[in-house]
């Protein structure tokens, strides 16, 4: 016992990683150095997943702020998992459920932005990364340079946001905050099979979401550049053929 | 089958990113795509390095403070021996 509060007095040192649960053991004892590196490992995920939902940088970095206040407060209580050893390694579900809760209890989730406003060629590049023509592509834009594009990401943030809740979380857990197939299942109470099939129909569904969103950012494009034609043949005096 | 494969391309993918190699399966091929887009568009926004720091800084004094006010209610260590002496005496 004397033994285990002597070696339990120490911070967290040394040079390798130490695991998320050393660093709750430590900060559930005070040390305060321990519970900055949760912070500093968790935060940029925790803000990513509350501006997925939100959709405003202002609102995220209060979710994300007060997310990490809740935690600290309820981090006596926490527990990783049953004696037996089954539930998650990581910290991170604990932190996406109090983010979740957050946005709902505020009630501040935001409709998910429209449609957005895409180049012909980012377009074209789109459909041939959607449809595997990456070798063949034919664009000005290599793949990296489209999927690196701001737009293209707020596309693809506005399409998850729009999938069925299931589809979302287990995009989300998955890319995110980077858990397993068995981490996700004890989230979501699912078996791992079960959340393999989900992963399958949640890509699948983004894909054809996606394809929807280009269609109708290309509709909109189509239909401001004939405007915009109108305008100009109607300020020549004549009228578009 | 194709699940194992999405899902084992998916691993890959988020261990070595741009290095994957293609996956053979058709149907997993097809998806490529829509794994990258969904990878880098739940990759981004980063936050602002301020609002990190001000949120780091207010957990970690809340923590200190925290710790601070329990030492003070509770006895320490040694408190506990002096009243087992006080009470030999």
């Amino acid at each position: 016992m004397f033994l285990s509060l002597i070696l339990g007095m120490g911070s967290i040192s040394g040079t390798a990683q130490p695991s998320d649960r050393e660093l709750v053991l430590a900060a559930q004892r005070g040390d305060s150095d321990a519970f900055a590196s949760l912070h500093s490992r968790y935060y940029s995920r925790i803000y990513r997943l509350a501006y997925l939902k939100t959709n405003n940088v202002s609102d995220a970095e209060d979710v994300a702020g007060e997310t990490f206040l809740r935690a600290l407060a309820s981090l006596p209580r926490f527990r990783f998992a049953d004696a037996a050893g089954h539930g998650s390694v990581s910290f991170y579900p604990w932190l996406h459920r109090i983010a979740t809760n957050l946005i709902v209890d505020s009630n501040r989730q935001r409709p998910p932005a429209g449609v957005v406003s895409l180049d012909a060629p980012v377009i074209e590049g789109m459909r041939d990364l959607l449809a595997d023509r990456l070798a063949a592509a034919d664009t000005s834009l290599s793949p990296h340079e489209i999927v690196e594009r701001n737009e293209v990401q707020q596309l693809v943030r506005s399409a998850i946001a729009a999938l069925p809740a299931d589809h979302g979380d287990v995009l989300v857990y998955r890319f995110l905050g980077d858990l397993s197939l068995k981490e996700i299942g004890i989230q979501m109470s699912r078996s791992e099979s079960a959340i393999k099939s989900l992963l399958h129909r949640a890509v699948v569904g983004l894909r054809l979401e996606i394809r929807r969103r280009v269609d109708a950012a290309e509709r909109i494009g189509q239909r401001t550049s004939q405007s915009a034609t109108i305008e100009v043949t109607q300020h020549v005096g004549r009228r578009p053929g | 089958m194709s699940e194992d494969a999405l899902a084992k391309h998916i691993d890959e993918r988020l261990a070595l990113g741009s290095s994957t190699p293609q996956p053979t399966d058709p149907e997993t091929r097809d998806l490529v795509g829509t794994v990258r887009l969904a990878e880098a568009a739940l990759g981004t926004p980063k936050p602002s390095e301020e609002a990190e720091r001000e949120s780091r800084e207010r957990v970690v004094s809340q923590l200190r403070e925290t710790a601070r006010d329990q030492k003070a209610a509770s006895p320490g260590i040694l408190d506990k021996f002096k009243g087992l002496f006080r009470g030999k005496k």
